[in-house]
């Protein structure tokens, strides 16, 4: 009897505890970022924040490409190396190709691709 | 003899605590700031934050010291399991408030080692992204990590350290201080205690960790700390340079080399089979000699941390 009524207790006071330390729901972020085409040049890359997270944004001659720069691996921002066009992570040496896949290190989930849209002179890139 | 030149350095963490949380503004906009403002503008304030940062470094290295003297002379057998227990969560913990201590900054090695970290855990299995969302209090790293990060460092892990301080002074007093093993047939060691050579020990002890503190502060203040503790936290660019602070670089080159959920399993290991070598280990002779498989094992264990760090020192 004791025992239920304890098991009653800490389910009502741990249900209350454990809602505090959830996160309560957080306003929307912008799911698109634009920069002018000027800004970027083939072969280069801009970092920009779509959906509240970075996103990565690069040229090729072939057109624009765009990524969540968000590492597979464990979160880390991923940057651009011009001189081996590739992605890759400062934390723990992960590497991806230019259509997002894993070439090296530790992740094992490719980068996630977002949505690019390149009109009058615009880069629009948007959470798909 | 160590565990209480410990606790004077636990104290010293305190006092310049105390005194940081004066100035210090946990609000990712201005804990950077304050941080500086400790440095630059309050009156002794560097010297604060300085005996506090590298005290946290020196308090950690002595309790491993100190974890190390205790398993060699095999001080964890009966009576002492308790003491022994209790040790190696106090070691848990100093590590957890040094780790939440250096997030208080909001530096890029403040913001990355959050991000890392609880990425780490969000590998998880079935509980990672609920551990994920209780540690960052949000979808992503800011300011409510950072709350949390405070909270635990300056509340819930004190708390816990006294906690169970108190209950590891307690056993100490229970069992008794272990002193060297016994010699080779059961005689008494050689070198047994005098009257008067604890508090000659304790003085001894003392004055190297003070010493030791002091070099740090006023001729190497910049020692052991990453280059990423420099820079106010930037959400958009991890450093090309990011290492973590020498005590927890074992985990990291592990996270660098293993999938993340295979070097938890390895790190949950350890921790578990050291809290729990007074079971594993069960022989009633505490001389090294007649416990060769535990020294060796031990040894292999120092040497592979040890590895492991310069690892990832040098990557």
């Amino acid at each position: 009897m004791l025992e239920g009524l304890g098991a009653v207790g800490a389910a009502l006071l741990g249900a209350p505890v454990l809602r505090a330390l959830l996160p309560p729901p957080s306003p929307p972020e912008s799911r698109e970022a634009a920069i002018s085409a000027e800004e970027i040049s083939i072969w280069d890359a801009r970092l920009l924040l779509v959906d509240g997270r970075p996103a990565i944004l690069v040229h090729t001659p072939e057109g624009y490409a765009a990524f969540s720069a968000v590492c597979t691996h464990l979160g880390c921002t991923v940057r651009w190396r011009r001189w081996s066009q590739e992605l890759f992570c400062p934390c723990h040496g992960g590497r991806f190709g230019l259509d997002g896949r894993v070439i090296g290190g530790p992740p094992r989930e490719p980068l996630r691709r977002l949505e690019v849209e390149s009109t009058g002179g615009r880069v629009v890139v948007r959470s798909i | 003899m160590l565990g209480a030149v410990l606790l004077l350095a636990l104290a010293i963490q305190v006092g310049s605590g105390a005194l940081l949380l004066l100035h210090y503004t946990p609000d990712p906009e201005r804990a950077f700031g304050s941080v500086q403002t400790i440095m630059w503008d309050v009156p002794f304030g560097w010297l604060v934050r300085l005996v506090h940062v590298h005290g946290a470094s020196l308090a950690i290295a002595l309790a491993l010291v100190h974890l190390g003297f205790v398993a060699v002379r095999g001080a964890y057998k009966p009576p002492r399991e308790l003491v022994w227990m209790s040790g190696c969560v106090l070691l848990l913990l100093l590590v957890a408030a040094a780790v939440t201590g250096y997030v208080l900054p909001w530096s890029q090695l403040s913001y990355w080692a959050v991000t890392i970290t609880t990425s780490a855990v969000g590998e998880i299995p079935w509980l990672g992204e609920l551990l994920v969302r209780v540690l960052r209090g949000e979808e992503s790293v800011g300011a409510a990590a950072l709350r949390r990060a405070f909270g635990a460092h300056v509340v819930v892990i004190p708390l816990l350290l006294l906690g169970l301080l108190a209950t590891h002074v307690l056993c100490v007093a229970r069992a008794g201080l272990a002193g060297l093993p016994e010699r080779r047939g059961g005689e008494p060691p050689a070198l047994g205690r005098r009257a008067g050579s604890l508090g000659l020990d304790y003085a001894l002890w003392a004055t190297a960790l003070l010493l030791a503190l002091s070099t740090l502060v006023f001729f190497a203040p910049k020692l052991g700390v990453p280059s990423a503790a420099f820079e106010p936290a930037d959400p958009l660019t991890t450093p090309l340079d990011l290492t973590t602070e020498w005590y927890v670089l074992w985990a990291h080159t592990l996270l660098r080399i293993l999938p993340a959920w295979l070097a938890l399993l390895l790190q949950a290991l350890l921790v578990l089979g050291l809290t729990a070598l007074p079971f594993l280990d069960r022989g009633p002779s505490r001389r090294p000699a007649d416990r060769p498989w535990v020294i060796a094992a031990l040894a292999g264990l120092a040497a592979g941390l040890a590895l492991l760090t310069l690892v990832g020192a040098l990557a």
